[in-house]
């Protein structure tokens, strides 16, 4: 026992070193010099779809606004054979174009115009096919599941990837709710509370590239981890994957931005430094433009995991313990608890309002449509 | 000196007194001059000459006496009573014709009647006051009293100058002693031996009092007659019981008389006595608190000297360079504290012999093994252990010294009950060797051999695993009393592997290594004492293997890439020379010349020319064959420095140096990582250049025991390296796209008040530096701020640094450090915008904000054993508390996009006061 307590002391000590310790930290006051046109969305070349461009600006650090949309700008997309096409001003900073279909070996640019007079042309680049997703797969290991995504060119011309995901899973309250209070009256609850759906859509940058593998293959390559006890695993879970092509200076955008934005902190990390796209201003190169446009297409593919494909985990509700309290009408409109059912003419079963709704804890009661 | 004086009177007082003097008749020689307003030293100085006295007296007792006399054919006696009539001072005069000058008492020369046969029957004819001594005394004052004759005996004693030459070795162990002051005092001449300990020093003939001062040693003197050119040994003894004495005692006044700026001197002493953060005494640690000396962070051992980058640092261990000087993520550097003697670190004026980098030269020697008898030595802290043995191969001749230090860290993973931790892997050890061979007289030969290895795995699955090796011999051969040379070949390698093997299909190795050759001659020439010339040749052949990819496993679909192989021929011819005009006014001029071939097989690729360097504007690859030159860089490096003393405790010094680098180290993290690599200059690399201009006023207080110094420098650096945003270095084919060319700006001022002896020792600096970049790419490669001026990543303006020691009694001391600078700059955030539904940040220019300043203080407590002589182990504990006020240093800031959220991060690498216990032992 004193040895392990001198052991545990040493190591202790070792990854005090070793892990070192992070606290938050308040920057002094930082202003931006001036604020750059940002640039989202991609020229989709898949048939019949429609492609979006979003312009906005950058923000200061502590703007707790949403970011400012770049309205009545002129965005247009040009080929190298000097066909031009117009996008249209929707919902405000939102250009939309419908109906054009890019050629495969044809190269375009992005030109956007603001109404300052500014003028802000793309690099040329390549129409990029994605090829589809082979598989999403998953498996579970000691801290929770793990799920993959798989793909491959048989033309090995792709190289480059990158993915987003959005994640769907359904959950239960811990019991069923027969009554709520409206208007000060305990009356039957018409709409049940019991099942939810939660979302969440990827922010994190993922990108992987075989352009040091002998095939343009790849595998398993590791997308999302959810740990055991995960409330997204306590009924059904559903995750969509959605892959893209990348040329190898996308593919370095969105490296670089990862890197300096998402994994800066450990000892050996290169130091941040500005990274704009291939977005330029033609009247002022310290005008800066910020995102990286592309031309192509989209896979997507959909997985479901259901409770019983797993071993058996217990998530954690993160409502805490549900207490049942046994309350009489007086109590329950002074305290205000979920109720559960009656239990007597009098008396109703109560707890938290928490253990009841589950729409307290995130999610929607409408199923999604892709829900079965 | 002065206290075995004391000692012996002490004794005679105790003995009997006889109030009167002691009077006898010798046939006394008369004495004959004029003296006038004479110091008391030089008055005895010419009595000895003219007769056979010898005079023994405390230098404090009598500097105020001043002698005024004009004395015609007297006897000695006569002189002495007219002189001290009146005075505090008294005489006595014995057999051997010793005269003992003593304040209010006269000495007894002679015992009571029958002393000696209460003792036993020894006869008289030894002198009466080596009777008294022990025996470790007696050893120590026979060469102390004995006067030497050097060289051929001739009567008289001819006019002109003669050459002694020697070793200065340490009585007990053998072992030769470095940068040993050699000195008479009139006419100030003086020498320092070499990292032999040898040395050369040219005289008047005749009869001279030969001092010598050295580190951690007890000052010592000669008396010498010189007749001719002759050699002459000598040994000192360790300063080990009087506490009193200083740890650090080399060269009092080296700071006013010798030519030198711009250099440290540490030695294992005063190494062992700052608080490191795991207990073990850290040379780097400790070069680190010294001025004009800065590092990025507390985990990392890279020196940033006036500006320059962690790769412009010469690391010399016994003449082989190192080429990553840290274990276990920096915590540890990669020297073993029981193997070193000493290290000196060159900031500015750096002496023509070193070359190859553009900063500063830092020279690590290790001790030779004791010739007498065999010892060992070792410690035990939290993390490492270590283990020293060294003794007498052949004895007297041939010694070696071996030691071993390795860490359990990895053993005290594998007993966490965490599979986390049981995954995580990080072990080092290294091994020295250290073999001297005096053949003769004449040749000695030095072999040394060590090797490091680090490997760590961190809670993930790719291991890291990385590896220095070097191996020197050297000859020395003593030509003659002027002249010697020294022959050295020597072998520096270092390699890392990364390796992973979690998933079959993307399992790999990658590889990289660097291999050096040296051969070198040097030479040493003393013609005249006014003189000191060096002169050699050397040359270096390197082959790097920039990287090396390789699929790991049958499974794994990784393509083999392999970054082709370079080498090159680096060589130099130097010649310096140290002239003392006059004992105020000396110069040192060097210079060096360094040739630098490229060398094939090899490809290089063309550029458009005016246009950036990318991949997009290669025109052309060329293809050379193997050992074709493919480019040629060279050029003079001038070394110069001037020293003029203003007074015996005051100087000034100013010097100019140009260096130039042919290998570089690319690294866009701001710590030295163990992904490094090394790359040589090629066409497209052009070789960095550095000029530096110091100078500096140095002024002596209280008997040269407080120093006070300031030094100013200007340095400019041409062909810095920085990188372009996110560049990538690791197999990289043509890293010239990635990388873009600066040129750096250096300057700053450094005060340094230090006190070495005495009960409570340190010192306290205080240095005002900046340290500044520009990209001066012609071409646009990449344009980092516009082109203007911007701060490096270690350029920290203000940095105080205080050591401190208190001696409480012999066995227990206390050290206390303190440290301050002002942040480092950092890139932050100034914007922030969405892309693809999340948040991200835009950032500033590069380096336009500062990490929170640094403060940190560390306590340590040194217990020393008890003082027996005999027992088996002498034992010492080190108890020491690193960053005692528990602050959170930054070490980092970053932000970091979670969940769709920008939150900042301030990463501290210590975040609480640590803790060390380490038990050291000698046998």
């Amino acid at each position: 026992m004193t040895k392990n307590v001198y052991i545990n002391g040493i190591v202790w000590v070792l990854f005090l070193l070793v892990g070192g310790c992070v606290d938050p930290y308040r920057p002094p006051e930082i202003t931006s010099p001036a604020s750059y046109l940002v640039v989202n969305g991609f020229f989709n070349s898949a048939p019949g779809t429609t492609t979006t461009i979003q312009l906005s600006r950058t923000q200061n650090l502590a703007d707790p606004k949403v970011p400012t949309a770049e309205t009545k700008a002129v965005v247009t997309i040009e080929s190298a054979h000097k066909d031009v096409y117009t996008l249209k001003e929707g919902a405000v900073g939102s250009y939309t174009l419908t109906g054009v279909t890019p050629s495969a070996n044809e190269t375009y640019r992005l030109h956007i115009k603001t109404t300052t007079g500014a003028d802000y042309y793309s690099d040329y680049v390549p129409v990029l096919t994605t090829p589809p997703i082979d598989s999403v797969s998953w498996h579970p290991d000691n801290e929770g599941l793990q799920i993959n995504v798989n793909t491959h060119d048989s033309k090995n011309n792709t190289r480059y990837y990158r993915w987003e995901y959005d994640q769907t899973w359904e959950y239960n309250s811990e019991y069923t709710s027969a009554f709520e209070i409206l208007n000060n009256k305990i009356v039957d609850r018409t709409v049940s509370v019991f099942r939810c759906w939660g979302s969440e859509n990827s922010s994190n940058i993922v990108t992987a590239t075989t352009s040091r593998l002998s095939q343009d293959v790849v595998s398993q390559f590791p997308l999302v981890h959810i740990p055991s006890t995960s409330i997204k695993l306590s009924v059904r879970y559903s995750i969509l994957v959605r892959q893209f092509a990348l040329s190898q200076d996308g593919y370095n955008y969105y490296e670089q931005l990862a890197k300096i934005t998402q994994s800066i902190g450990s000892i050996f990390d290169p130091q941040p430094s500005q990274i704009t796209g291939n977005i330029h201003s033609q009247t002022d190169a310290n005008d800066l433009v910020l995102g990286f446009f592309r031309v192509g297409t989209v896979e997507s593919k959909r997985i479901f995991i259901t409770k019983s494909q797993l071993p058996p985990w217990y998530p954690n509700s993160g409502v805490g313990s549900c207490d049942i309290d046994t309350l009489g009408g007086g109590d329950i409109l002074r305290d205000r608890p979920g109720i559960i059912d009656r239990y007597s003419p009098f008396l109703y079963l109560t707890t938290h309002e928490d253990c009841l709704d589950c729409r307290l804890r995130g999610g929607v009661i409408k199923k999604p449509d892709f829900w079965d | 000196m002065v206290l075995l004086y004391r000692t012996t009177f002490l004794i005679l007082i105790l003995i009997g007194i006889r109030p009167s003097l002691f009077a006898q008749t010798p046939a006394d020689k008369p004495i004959r001059g004029t003296f006038q307003n004479m110091r008391f030293e030089q008055f005895v100085q010419a009595v000895e000459t003219q007769t056979p006295y010898r005079f023994f007296y405390n230098t404090a007792d009598v500097d105020s006496l001043v002698v005024d006399m004009k004395i015609e054919n007297q006897p000695l006696r006569t002189v002495l009573q007219q002189l001290f009539n009146g005075t505090k001072y008294s005489y006595a005069i014995d057999k051997q014709k010793r005269v003992y000058i003593t304040i209010t008492r006269p000495i007894r020369t002679e015992l009571p009647i029958g002393f000696f046969q209460r003792g036993g029957g020894m006869t008289g004819s030894d002198s009466t006051s080596n009777a008294y001594l022990t025996e470790s005394q007696k050893k120590l004052v026979e060469p102390e009293t004995k006067v030497y004759e050097l060289g051929k005996r001739t009567n008289p004693i001819r006019p002109g100058r003669s050459t002694v030459a020697g070793f200065v070795r340490n009585v007990a162990s053998g072992e030769p002693i470095v940068g040993a002051a050699i000195y008479i005092d009139n006419p100030r001449i003086g020498t320092v031996s070499d990292q032999f300990g040898y040395y050369s020093i040219t005289l008047p003939r005749g009869r001279h009092e030969l001092k010598i001062r050295s580190i951690g040693l007890k000052d010592t003197r000669r008396r010498i007659i010189l007749y001719s050119d002759d050699k002459f040994n000598i040994e000192m003894e360790d300063d080990v019981i009087a506490l009193k004495e200083v740890v650090i005692e080399a060269e009092k006044d080296k700071n006013i008389s010798g030519l030198q700026m711009g250099q440290e001197r540490v030695d294992i002493k005063s190494i062992k006595q700052v608080p490191t953060a795991l207990g073990e005494a850290d040379l780097l640690r400790v070069i680190q608190t010294l001025p004009g000396v800065k590092t990025v962070g507390e985990s990392s051992t890279g020196l940033n000297v006036r500006g320059g980058a962690t790769d412009q640092n010469l690391i010399l261990y016994n003449d082989a360079p190192i080429y990553n000087s840290s274990h276990l993520f920096g915590f540890f550097s990669a020297f073993n504290p029981d193997m070193i003697k000493s290290a000196e670190l060159y900031k500015s004026a750096i002496p023509s012999r070193f070359g190859g980098r553009l900063s500063s030269v830092l020279d690590v020697q290790t001790r030779d093994g004791n010739k007498k008898k065999f010892v060992g030595s070792g410690g035990i802290g939290l993390l490492t252990g270590r283990l020293t043995v060294e003794g007498p191969l052949i004895k007297e001749k041939t010694s070696f010294i071996a030691g071993i230090r390795t860490t359990y860290s990895d053993w005290l993973l594998k007993q966490v009950q965490n599979a986390s931790y049981q995954k995580s892997q990080a072990q080092f050890y290294d091994l020295n060797l250290h073999i001297t061979h005096e053949m003769n007289e004449r040749n000695t030969f030095y072999l040394t051999g060590y090797m490091s290895q680090d490997k760590f795995r961190l809670n993930s699955d790719t291991s890291y695993r990385y590896q220095n090796q070097t191996a020197t011999l050297k000859w020395k051969h003593i030509i003659n009393n002027k002249l010697y040379s020294v022959f050295t070949g020597n072998y520096s390698g270092y390699k890392y592997n990364v390796s992973s093997d979690k998933n079959p299909v993307n399992a790999y190795d990658l590889g990289f290594s660097i291999n050096q050759t040296q051969v070198k001659a040097d030479f040493n020439y003393f013609p005249t004492n006014q003189h000191a010339v060096d002169f050699g040749i050397s040359s270096t052949y390197y082959k790097l293997s920039p990287g090396n990819f390789q699929p790991k496993g049958s499974e794994s679909l990784i393509l083999p890439d392999v970054v082709p192989t370079e080498q090159a021929l680096e060589s130099a011819l130097y010649i310096g020379d140290r002239f003392d005009i006059n004992p105020r006014l000396s110069i040192s001029a060097g210079l060096r010349y360094s040739f630098y071939t490229y060398l094939g097989p090899g490809s290089v690729y063309q550029y458009v020319p005016g246009q950036p360097k990318t991949i997009n504007t290669i025109t052309d690859t060329l293809s050379y064959g193997n050992n074709k030159s493919i480019v040629n860089y060279g050029g003079p490096e001038y070394r110069l420095a001037i020293r003029y003393g203003l007074s015996n405790t005051s100087s000034i010094k100013a010097s100019f140096n140009r260096t130039r680098q042919y290998i570089q180290m690319l690294s866009n993290t701001t710590v030295i990582s163990p992904t490094d690599i090394w790359k040589l200059s090629d066409p497209n690399i052009k070789p960095q250049i550095g000029d530096q201009y110091a100078i500096g006023f140095y002024k002596n207080n209280r008997n040269n025991t407080i120093e006070m110094s300031v030094e100013a420098y200007y340095k400019t650096m041409q062909n810095r390296l920085d990188y372009r945003s996110g560049a990538s270095l690791i197999l990289n084919h043509h890293i010239e796209t990635d990388v873009v060319n600066a040129e750096g700006l250096a300057y700053g001022a450094e005060f340094l008040i230090k006190k070495m002896t005495g009960k409570l020792n340190g010192w306290l600096s205080y240095t005002y530096s900046r340290t500044l970049l520009r990209t001066n790419d012609q071409l646009g490669n990449e344009i980092i701020n516009k082109g203007s001026y911007y701060p490096s990543n270690y350029d920290k303006p203000h940095d105080v640094t205080m050591i401190g020691n208190y001696k409480l009694n012999r066995r227990f001391s206390i050290s206390l450090n303190f440290t301050y600078s002002t942040g480092r700059p950092i890139t932050l955030p100034i914007s922030k915008y969405v892309i693809d539904g999340s948040l991200r940040l835009l950032y500033s220019d590069r380096n336009q904000y500062r990490i929170p300043d640094y403060y940190r203080a560390d306590l340590a407590m040194n217990i020393e054993g008890n003082h027996k002589v005999k027992k088996l182990a002498h034992s010492s504990w080190t108890i020491a508390v690193y960053n005692l006020t528990g602050r959170h240093n930054a070490y980092s800031v970053y932000f970091k996009s979670e969940n769709g959220r920008i939150n900042s991060y301030q990463l501290s690498i210590f975040g609480n006061p640590i803790p060390s216990v380490t038990y050291n032992f000698r046998f």
